[in-house]
């Protein structure tokens, strides 16, 4: 198990279950102790609806949305035979469920020599492209976050420019199109972690490898742009970051040697404890009641 | 600096007209492939017959090409496993195994990793995944290739990694009959076949697969020429297998080929200790037989292995402390229908004791020879090269603080390679952990015009271990050259936890013999389990003279 995935009402989880090079996504009911198979061949989860019920998977069978308890699917609605085709490698709702955003991710070819990412909204069955990040590569999984409010969108892409390979959070303006590039998280690393919006929608977190190769936390303040760095005390290397519900603390694990350990930071960095020690390294978790 | 134009060279091509050529017959419907890379891995994942499809295996056993059904895993790691897995070292790389166009490359952290779909005549797929994380503005990209390229067989398509669900790197190498690209990017199992083919006596399990008589039959589809690793002429016999038996007290470890070995000490002559490797897969004619040489808990100089012939027991001597993770051939033996037959004495009569290890072993038939019609072209080549003076190493006294130029590999743990050893000093830090390896490697290039140069390899080292002086030999640091491929030149060196220990040594080695030639320079840690022994290297220099 490499991967937990909370539903928005924070009743149910999806465990993505790694065997070989496969995923599995498993649904566990937190109420009822229950655990259910997602079905579709190969099916690979992506996103929650917002009503908590459904998820949207990718299968066999194509883009699904799938009711987690009756096990019923449909194809996705939005997409015509252009949607199908894309290179798709993540995809959101709105809170609202209204509007659902995309990331192609395009490889370079013959005659297109150079990658790019391109982030797309859907409505009402039609894809709008919003935005093109040329040289982008590659999208961290499950990086496409909107804000709370639904004003934005963060994502996180590798891009490889001047010689060189970065890492680096984006966010796009819902209302005005507008992107703006927050800050470098990493250089020459292929990262994999996802952005976490504050419950409030004033600040992005996110994790950070310095170039002296610590790993720490950055906190982006969406209106001012300014950058916060924690650091982590003691060094490790910190994964499956999220706010608590008030907003107050920052959660992740914290890996070191062949164990991992829960901790909480005070959004400034100045409180640092673990709450929970010892799970073997790489153990994921997902804050489902919140942290006070 | 000096130049000057190589010399000519006349180029032989040898013309095999392909109906001159003895086609594998085996290989069906117009696909042939060279293996994926070049030299010899360690095989660690066998194909599962049985529900390629990973967790989704209902069996949760293996069923392999020979048609050997065992529990999960060993000696055929492992249950659902969809392709062929091979060990091999970061960047080493990775060959299209035939003409085709490229369908995708894709980056990806998860899943198979940063990989290339080719697609070839006739339907066919392949896939090279867990290329390495793609640095093309460090000079490390994972590909060498972008999607609708044409590439013919033996191209570089990229370099192999770590990426995606793996635990260490590797190369996982996969075959379809059909699509294998979902619609996001992900592979498509359902079409998976076995590039090996299917041995068994009863039906290929893969004719149900993924329901009840949708699926085929697999065809061996190896090109199996002379010189390829890989081949449909190979009958392989893994340790631990129904076709191996051992006697005595032996030990096993999981750093063999199929991801099983055996290993014990070689104790005195007439121990009655042994494996032997039994096959009735055989028929009447001349085979080469192989043994696998794992790098780990290989060290006895004088392995000895009896091969059963058409003309009665034949012996076969080998040194195995040379030898990392290799096919190593043991002779060309005539053998009788049915009666394939190894057996290894683990009683060698060494002093000090050292490990033997009883891996798989491997009968190759050969063909009767054709007779091949020669054309000679003569062909004028003008490549510019210049000849190279001093110094050719970058940061051979690693005084930038980290591994810039070299290229490091570490199987457990991330911590860098090169540290400070004193208050002004950085060196390289190998081994250093219970079952280790590290790899600390600088490519360089001479050319013809440095042929008569004198070419001279020093370096100092420094060795301490937490390994008892009466355990024996059982940690090494190996001092090695590798072809541009990685094929093993020459060990020139063979440091252990019996060296010296805690003083620095120079070590200088003449190398003229290598001077036109491009090769690594490689260091090389393997740490057993028992305790860690630490290596230090610094002040590395690689030198040419006149």
């Amino acid at each position: 198990m490499y991967r937990l995935h909370p539903s928005p009402d924070r009743r149910l989880l999806v465990a993505d279950i790694a065997y070989g090079e496969q995923v599995y996504p498993l649904v566990i009911d937190l109420k009822r102790s229950a655990v259910y198979t997602l079905p579709g061949e190969q099916a690979y989860f992506y996103v929650w609806h917002p009503d908590s019920r459904r998820v949207l998977v990718s299968a066999v069978e194509g883009w699904l949305l799938v009711d987690v308890m009756s096990r019923r699917y449909a194809p996705l609605a939005q997409f015509d035979t252009t949607g199908e085709s894309l290179p798709l490698r993540a995809l959101a709702y709105s809170p609202d469920g209204q509007s659902l955003a995309d990331a192609a991710v395009y490889a370079p070819t013959v005659t297109e020599t150079t990658a790019r990412i391109e982030i797309g909204l859907w409505q009402a069955g039609q894809r709008r492209p919003l935005f093109s990040l040329a040289d982008g590569s590659m999208l961290a999984e499950h990086s496409l976050r909107w804000s709370p409010d639904g004003q934005q969108l963060a994502f996180i892409a590798d891009v490889h420019r001047d010689g060189g390979r970065q890492t680096q959070l984006w966010t796009i303006d819902m209302r005005t199109g507008n992107a703006e590039m927050r800050g470098m998280l990493a250089q020459e690393a292929q990262y994999n972690h996802p952005p976490a919006w504050s419950p409030d929608g004033s600040a992005i977190a996110a994790i950070a490898q310095r170039s002296d190769g610590e790993a720490s936390i950055v906190v982006f303040d969406v209106r001012s742009g300014g950058r916060r760095d924690i650091l982590l005390r003691p060094k490790g290397t910190p994964a499956h970051l999220v706010w608590s519900t008030d907003g107050r603390w920052l959660v992740f694990s914290l890996t070191q040697e062949e164990f991992s350990e829960v901790w909480v930071s005070s959004a400034d960095g100045a409180r640092q404890q673990a709450i929970a020690r010892a799970m073997p390294a790489g153990a994921p978790f997902a804050l489902v009641e919140g942290h006070e | 600096m000096s130049s000057r134009r190589s010399r000519s060279l006349k180029v032989l091509i040898a013309l095999c007209a392909a109906l001159m050529c003895d086609a594998p017959t085996q290989a069906q419907e117009g696909l042939r492939l060279r293996p994926p890379f070049t030299g010899t891995y360690r095989m660690t994942a066998y194909f599962d017959h049985y529900f390629p499809l990973y967790g989704s295996d209902p069996d949760g056993r293996v069923t392999v090409y020979t048609g050997e059904n065992v529990a999960n895993c060993s000696p055929y790691c492992y249950r659902g496993h969809s392709g062929y897995d091979w060990s091999m070292s970061t960047g080493t790389p990775v060959l299209a195994v035939a003409d085709g166009v490229v369908e995708s490359v894709m980056e990806s952290s998860t899943g198979y990793g940063n990989r290339v779909v080719i697609r070839h005549g006739n339907g066919y797929r392949t896939i090279y995944t867990h290329l390495r994380e793609h640095r093309p503005g460090q000079g490390a990209p994972a590909f060498n290739v972008v999607v609708g390229q044409d590439v013919r067989e033996g191209d570089v398509v990229g370099w192999s990694g770590n990426t995606g669900n793996s635990s260490g790197a590797h190369l996982h190498f996969g075959v379809y009959r059909g699509p294998c690209l979902l619609n996001d990017g992900r592979i498509y199992e359902r079409n998976a076949t076995d590039p090996f083919g299917w041995d068994g006596s009863a039906p290929d399990p893969l004719r149900n697969y993924p329901s009840a008589g949708q699926g085929h039959t697999a065809s061996c589809l190896w090109r199996s020429g002379a010189e390829d690793v890989i081949s449909c002429d190979d009958v392989i016999v893994e340790d631990a297998s129904a076709g191996s038996i051992v006697a005595g007290r032996w030990l096993t470890s999981t750093r063999g080929n199929g991801y099983h070995m055996f290993y014990t000490n070689t104790l005195t002559n007439g121990s009655p200790i042994s494996a032997s490797w039994t096959t009735a897969a055989i028929t009447t004619g001349v085979y080469r037989i192989y043994a696998f040489v794992p790098s780990q808990y290989a060290t006895t100089r004088q392995a000895r292995y009896s091969i059963w012939t058409a003309n009665g027991w034949q012996d076969a001597q080998l040194n195995q402390l040379i030898y990392y993770d290799e096919w190593v051939p043991l002779g060309d033996y005539a053998l009788p229908a049915g009666q394939g037959w190894v057996v290894m004495h683990a009683g060698t009569g060494e002093s000090p004791a050292r490990w033997i290890a009883a891996d798989a072993v491997k009968f190759r038939r050969l063909r009767p020879t054709q007779p091949i019609h020669y054309a000679y072209l003569p062909v004028i080549l003008h490549t510019y090269c210049p000849a190279q003076h001093g110094q050719l190493l970058v940061n051979g006294d690693f005084s930038t603080g980290d591994a810039t130029g070299w290229v490091t590999e570490r199987s457990s743990r991330h911590e860098a390679i090169v540290q400070r050893y004193n208050e002004t000093n950085y060196g390289a830090w190998l081994g250093r952990y219970d079952d280790n390896q590290d790899r600390l490697s600088q490519r360089v290039s001479l050319c013809p015009a440095d042929g008569e140069a004198h070419v001279s390899l020093s370096f100092w080292w420094w060795m301490n271990s937490a390994e008892s002086e009466e355990a024996g030999e059982s940690d090494y640091l190996y001092v090695r050259l590798r072809s541009p491929s990685g094929e093993l030149l020459q060990t020139i060196l063979v440091l252990t936890n019996l060296s010296q220990r805690e003083q620095w040594t120079q070590a200088v080695f003449d190398l003229s013999a290598y001077a036109s030639q491009t090769f690594w320079v490689s260091f090389e840690a393997v740490n057993n389990a028992e305790h860690p022994t630490h290596f230090w290297i610094d002040n590395v220099s690689l030198t040419v003279s006149r």
